[in-house]
């Protein structure tokens, strides 16, 4: 049932936008409204097959909803031509630091937690 | 005299957007090349028909707004994917977290100061604050911090197709080998496109990829506002 789908959804959404507006939350609504749903599958309010088909699709063509911001670069061309340097260098530069922090850390921490678990004597993690 | 049929024509934008992005598919099909992001190829063949066709960026607008409504319901609907990989999430779930959460402060502070030493425009580097998170959640906090929505959006597809084609090479040259740590870094940082790009690499970086995106987002959504006091 593509509808049922679509309700479930949109009623995620519908509490994103009541509860950003009624609290004067400084975070997007549909940000509340995937925290909403994620939590309903967790907990076994909604089930998987009950949102998984329209999600689906939505997330296969998401880039297409993404065209008509992206164009809107055009009105800001003089801008950028200004500035080029100024945000490519810090634009470059800030992936690389959070890619190479992002993945130390985490290779640390599964070292860590793997030590534990050799101590406690239940042997190494299936990682690698 | 087709740049006024253009305008009246209450289709010809929308049009354009899905014809555009159909061929841009397909082109991306053929090569495989990641550059190739079908957003990327049908956005700059719009923007080069508009300027050479003298049509108003604002009457394109208007002519794709049904496209503009379904947005918002782009980001709820990640808590599938996110849901699905719940298993792996529990398994690691300390090195996720700490993975996740430090890479995405690294990335922000970076931005602040490499942004204010170089005296980069306070307009675009907090359009570029939310630059990592996936573009539905990115295009909703650039709104909400006073940035410039269209920028944010642009700079995400960047970070994505830079993670997404030299991602994996710069893990290499950071001697990074573990597969989950792989895959957080390239979630984190490069979205949607890193998670495509992930998959690629494998199943384990795959799915800690796409998980990565949501937990990267949503924590971003979190923390913009607060960096953004430090501009």
């Amino acid at each position: 049932m593509v509808l049922k789908q679509l309700f479930i959804i949109l009623s995620a959404l519908f509490l994103g936008y009541a509860l950003t507006g009624a609290f004067h939350l400084p975070i997007p609504a549909n940000v509340l409204g995937f925290v909403i749903l994620f939590a309903a599958l967790c907990f076994g309010a909604v089930k998987l097959h009950h949102v998984d088909r329209v999600s689906d699709f939505i997330i296969r063509y998401l880039a297409v909803f993404f065209i008509t911001p992206t164009v809107g670069i055009m009105q800001y061309f003089d801008l950028i031509g200004e500035q080029f340097l100024r945000i490519v260098v810090p634009l470059l530069l800030s992936i690389l630091i959070g890619f190479f922090v992002a993945a130390k850390v985490t290779e640390l921490f599964i070292g860590v937690s793997e030590r534990r678990r050799i101590r406690k004597g239940l042997g190494g993690s299936d990682v690698e | 005299m087709w740049n006024e049929l253009f305008q009246a024509n209450p289709i010809s934008g929308m049009l354009m957007t899905i014809g555009f992005y159909w061929a841009g598919q397909v082109l991306y099909d053929r090569t495989k090349w990641t550059v190739l992001q079908p957003v990327l190829t049908s956005s700059a063949v719009i923007i080069l028909i508009l300027i050479y066709g003298k049509i108003p960026y604002e009457v394109y607008y208007e002519q794709n707004v049904v496209l503009n409504y379904v947005l918002p319901l782009s980001a709820v609907v990640l808590a599938v994917p996110l849901y699905r990989n719940l298993h792996v999430l529990k398994r690691h779930a300390l090195p996720i977290f700490a993975g996740i959460i430090s890479g995405t402060v690294a990335t922000m502070t970076a931005i602040v100061v490499i942004g204010k030493l170089m005296g980069t425009d306070r307009n675009i580097l907090i359009s570029m604050l939310p630059k990592s998170a996936t573009n539905p959640i990115a295009i909703e906090i650039s709104g909400i911090i006073g940035g410039i929505p269209s920028l944010t959006v642009s700079l995400v597809v960047i970070a994505g197709v830079f993670g997404g084609v030299f991602g994996p090479e710069i893990l290499k040259l950071m001697r990074v080998k573990n597969d989950v740590a792989r895959g957080i870094a390239l979630g984190s940082m490069s979205h949607a496109v890193g998670t495509a790009r992930a998959f690629k690499e494998g199943e384990v970086e795959g799915s800690m990829s796409s998980l990565a995106m949501a937990i990267a987002g949503t924590l971003t959504a979190i923390l913009s506002p607060i960096f953004t006091l430090f501009l």
